[in-house]
């Protein structure tokens, strides 16, 4: 781990904790939605697989060490040990999916392509960990727990497709993967 | 610098984090290895007088498990629902038990002592690559540019507020990793010139 890996993923981690501070629209009432998991796919599609995933690890570790980084001022070691803990792990692989796809993708990076890095990776692969961990640990069908993260989708569809114009606009102004 | 831990003293306070952490995970396990309710019992009992012991304050503890307990009760209500009392227990005595104590290990340890106590966590892992010292400078560096950041989204929320554009997520984001990514770089310059190369 080179000194620039670190200070990319020390930073990205608290522009993760800061995009909480950014209210969004909420989609459907009482299903708050922040800016926060934008963290996820930006910290993949700008910085690639290894230092996205370090930025998302550092951060979940200091929520998990009792800094109130979630949404509405929340945090410490409960976040990850209760129902929705398999959601903060699919945070880390999400940063590193969407990294990889968008380093495979990256000499011919469009907003559409962007905008799949961020699906895949950044919804993809936080409900592939979230919803069977919220089954197991709440004891109800992978169906159950599937329709109930539903509701959460239609936030994270505005979330990508944010993520990507902001991918490929970072690409011309601050390119970051290509130029290490 | 701002965290869930309460700068009053409690006794929980005087426990090593170390030795809390070893506590969380071990009642973390028994509770998921066992079906007996009456232990799940017991263990849910004492995880909801620990916070009482210690004199925790009410309201910021039910701000930070309010979340978690919504959700439980959802569960315990479609266990109920669905004609599974017994699960309904489980679940809830399970997640809550895991719920409460964590709590409690949250407002009771201050940051730099998680944050050491991972570092020594880490120590084993140096045989695969993974480096402890550089672990805990990579948090160290992040837990000082929380605020920065956090001033940094202000000041640009306020400049696009004048421009008219404070609706705008776009323009808030673009601003703030493009003045991240540099400072990044300036940082990266920095900390090399100081003859520190991450060994």
């Amino acid at each position: 781990m080179s000194v620039k890996d670190m200070v990319y993923a020390a930073l990205f981690a608290a522009v993760t904790a800061a995009l909480g501070l950014l209210p969004m629209i909420p989609v459907l009432p009482g299903v708050p939605i922040t800016a926060q998991s934008l963290g996820v796919m930006l910290a993949g599609s700008i910085l690639g697989a290894k230092r996205g995933a370090l930025a998302l690890l550092v951060f979940t570790a200091l929520a998990a060490a009792g800094l109130p980084l979630y949404a509405g001022g929340r945090g410490g070691i409960g976040l990850f040990l209760g129902p929705t803990g398999g959601y903060a792990l699919g945070y880390i692989l999400g940063a590193f999916v969407t990294g990889w796809l968008v380093e495979r993708m990256w000499s011919g990076l469009n907003t559409f392509k962007a905008f799949v890095a961020c699906i895949v990776g950044g919804i993809g692969m936080v409900y592939l960990l979230g919803i069977p961990w919220l089954a197991a640990v709440a004891k109800i069908s992978l169906a159950k727990a599937f329709i109930g993260s539903m509701a959460f989708v239609p936030g994270d569809l505005i979330k990508a497709i944010l993520a990507a114009f902001v991918a490929v606009a970072i690409k011309k102004a601050y390119p970051i993967i290509k130029k290490n | 610098m701002f965290e869930i831990c309460l700068t009053r003293i409690t006794w929980l306070h005087r426990i090593p984090a170390g030795v809390k952490l070893f506590a969380l995970a071990a009642a973390g396990a028994a509770v998921f290895l066992t079906d007996d309710v009456r232990i799940l019992g017991g263990l849910v009992a004492f995880a909801a007088l620990l916070p009482l012991s210690a004199w925790l304050p009410a309201r910021p503890l039910f701000r930070q498990i309010a979340p978690a307990l919504v959700l439980i009760a959802a569960l315990a209500a479609f266990h109920l629902v669905t004609g599974d009392p017994r699960d309904a227990f489980l679940v809830s005595a399970r997640l809550g038990t895991v719920i409460l104590l964590a709590a409690a290990l949250t407002f009771t340890t201050r940051v730099s002592a998680m944050v050491d106590a991972l570092e020594r966590v880490l120590t084993p892992l140096k045989c695969i690559g993974v480096d402890p010292a550089k672990a805990g400078f990579t948090l160290a560096l992040a837990i000082r540019f929380i605020p920065v950041l956090f001033t940094m989204i202000a000041e640009i929320r306020e400049a696009q507020r004048a421009r008219g554009l404070e609706g705008s997520v776009f323009a808030v984001v673009m601003p703030l990793l493009v003045r991240t990514l540099r400072m990044a770089d300036d940082l990266a310059e920095a900390i090399a010139a100081r003859g520190y190369d991450g060994n």
